[in-house]
């Protein structure tokens, strides 16, 4: 088993899976933070 | 406006794409072969199928940009400023992957991290002129401006990545040989698993484009409620 | 209406020769720098020579670029210009020829110097010297007017023009150093036709998209 390449491998999927998933997060938390916002406006009005 | 989780079409396609992405994720592990034989390195070899998906990708991703960005100037509808940004973020993002898993791959299957390749250099390039984009819109003055010079930039970078490319490619012929990669000669079981992960990786895209531009238009749906009051 | 465009710049260039002196300055200055941090013996630099050259071109080029849009917007010419009914691809390409002359102009300056200071051979084929210097100029002079439309209007333009500049020259770059570089060392034009094939195309690219385009990037 060639430990060294599938190192390069493994960072490789970790680098792809872990940017996608957190960008989700980002997202999902940015979108969370703007319906917030946007329902304390519209009482308001 | 609901949350873009809450409709239908967009948590089915999230489902869909992890499903895709794990089992792809599985084949690559377990069923693909090796790309280069004679490299025989072979899980830092697996590394193409995450890496030259990424690459169409961002392409896609900067075409859709230019494309936007030309309808911008035609119809002046602000949604497709809107599928401009998120696209070029986007492309952005799946540029960056390239740049940081191309290294990778060439540190793993060949000894050196970075190669005069024109491909890899045109990225890198695309990736520069996009860094750009974002400072000019950042810099750039009001809304119309802003989205009117996007367009143009766009336009003009997709424009331009031909001919990088091409000058590249007689560039680097000059200088040191690198290790290609020839699509066409390759087994059709590497072909389909390529290809499997090439569909899920348009599909993340286009999944990604869609919620970012959701999120812009909350954004601008937010903008125009602070300003009414 | 082009040819009146053209005249005003050319002639407010003309009384203050502002533009083309501090290009030429300019690029004479940095080629000192070149021979004092360089210690390296002419015929060791002759293969640097020409991407010096035109990299030395291309800061210059954004300079003059720079200050050409800039006395527009100094006295809000442009917005003058942009009332008058004029078509606005007129303006690009008033911008692009005036900018191909300056730095051409700043070129007949420089090149001289350059050659003098590194005690270079002197080359042979005038005429596609000319030809590649007056070709490689209408396409940086092509780019930079389009760019320097998206961006002089901007804050921090002096820094975004040649951050968007640079990348989209870079193929015209490589033609033009390895043009010259054949061009100096005296081979065939068969030999390096590639090289002028992708200049021209990159002039016909972006003066005709320039012509297409600019009325989108000046409407205020």
């Amino acid at each position: 088993m060639d430990y060294k390449h599938l190192g390069y491998f493994v960072t490789v999927c970790i680098i792809v899976f872990g940017s996608v998933i957190s960008w989700w997060l980002k997202m999902f938390l940015t979108e969370r933070k703007i319906l917030k916002r946007i329902s304390l406006l519209e009482e308001e009005k | 406006m609901n949350s873009f989780n809450s409709k239908r079409i967009p948590n089915i396609m999230a489902v869909i794409i992890i499903i895709m992405l794990g089992a792809g994720l599985k084949i690559v592990v377990d069923y693909s072969l090796t790309v280069d034989k004679e490299a025989g390195y072979l899980w830092a070899q697996k590394i193409f199928y995450y890496h030259v998906p990424s690459a169409w990708t961002a392409f896609l991703g900067y075409f859709i940009v230019m494309i936007a960005g030309v309808q911008f100037l035609r119809t002046g509808n602000r949604k497709w400023d809107q599928i401009g940004v998120a696209s070029a973020e986007l492309g952005t993002f799946f540029c960056l992957l390239i740049l940081i898993t191309g290294p990778i791959w060439g540190q793993a299957a060949w000894g050196q991290p970075w190669t005069w390749e024109p491909r890899l250099l045109t990225t890198l390039i695309l990736f520069l002129l996009y860094v750009g984009y974002f400072m000019l819109r950042q810099f750039g003055g009001h809304y119309e401006r802003i989205a009117r010079n996007s367009a143009v930039l766009g336009i003009i970078a997709f424009l331009d990545v031909p001919i990088v490319y091409l000058s590249l490619k007689f560039w680097s012929a000059d200088t040191q040989a690198h290790p290609q990669l020839g699509m066409s000669e390759q087994s059709s079981l590497v072909l389909n698993v390529f290809f499997f992960n090439l569909a899920t990786f348009t599909l993340l895209f286009i999944y990604m484009v869609w919620y970012r531009i959701h999120i812009l238009k909350l954004k601008q749906k937010q903008l125009e409620l602070t300003h009414g009051l | 209406m082009f040819t009146a465009l053209l005249k005003k710049d050319l002639l407010i260039e003309l009384r203050s020769k502002e533009i083309v002196i501090s290009m030429a300055s300019f690029g004479v200055s940095v080629i000192l720098l070149y021979s004092f941090s360089f210690n390296e013996s002419p015929k060791t630099f002759s293969i640097f020579a020409s991407g010096l050259l035109w990299m030395v071109f291309l800061f210059i080029s954004v300079l003059g670029l720079h200050r050409s849009f800039s006395l527009e917007k100094e006295f809000d010419a442009i917005g003058l210009v942009l009332s008058a009914p004029v078509d606005r691809s007129l303006i690009f390409l008033s911008k692009w020829v005036s900018g191909f002359l300056f730095l051409l102009m700043a070129q007949i300056i420089i090149v001289p110097l350059f050659w003098l200071f590194l005690a270079l051979d002197i080359p042979s084929q005038i005429g596609l010297w000319l030809l590649l210097f007056i070709m490689a100029d209408l396409g940086i002079a092509a780019v930079g007017s389009l760019v320097a439309g998206i961006t002089l209007r901007a804050r921090m333009s002096e820094v975004l023009l040649p951050i968007l500049l640079f990348p989209l020259v870079s193929p015209l770059l490589i033609a033009a150093v390895k043009s010259t570089d054949a061009l100096m060392v005296g081979l065939p034009f068969e030999e390096w036709k590639v090289w002028g094939a992708i200049i021209f195309t990159f002039v016909i690219a972006f003066s005709v998209t320039g012509v297409l385009i600019f009325d989108y990037v000046s409407e205020e």
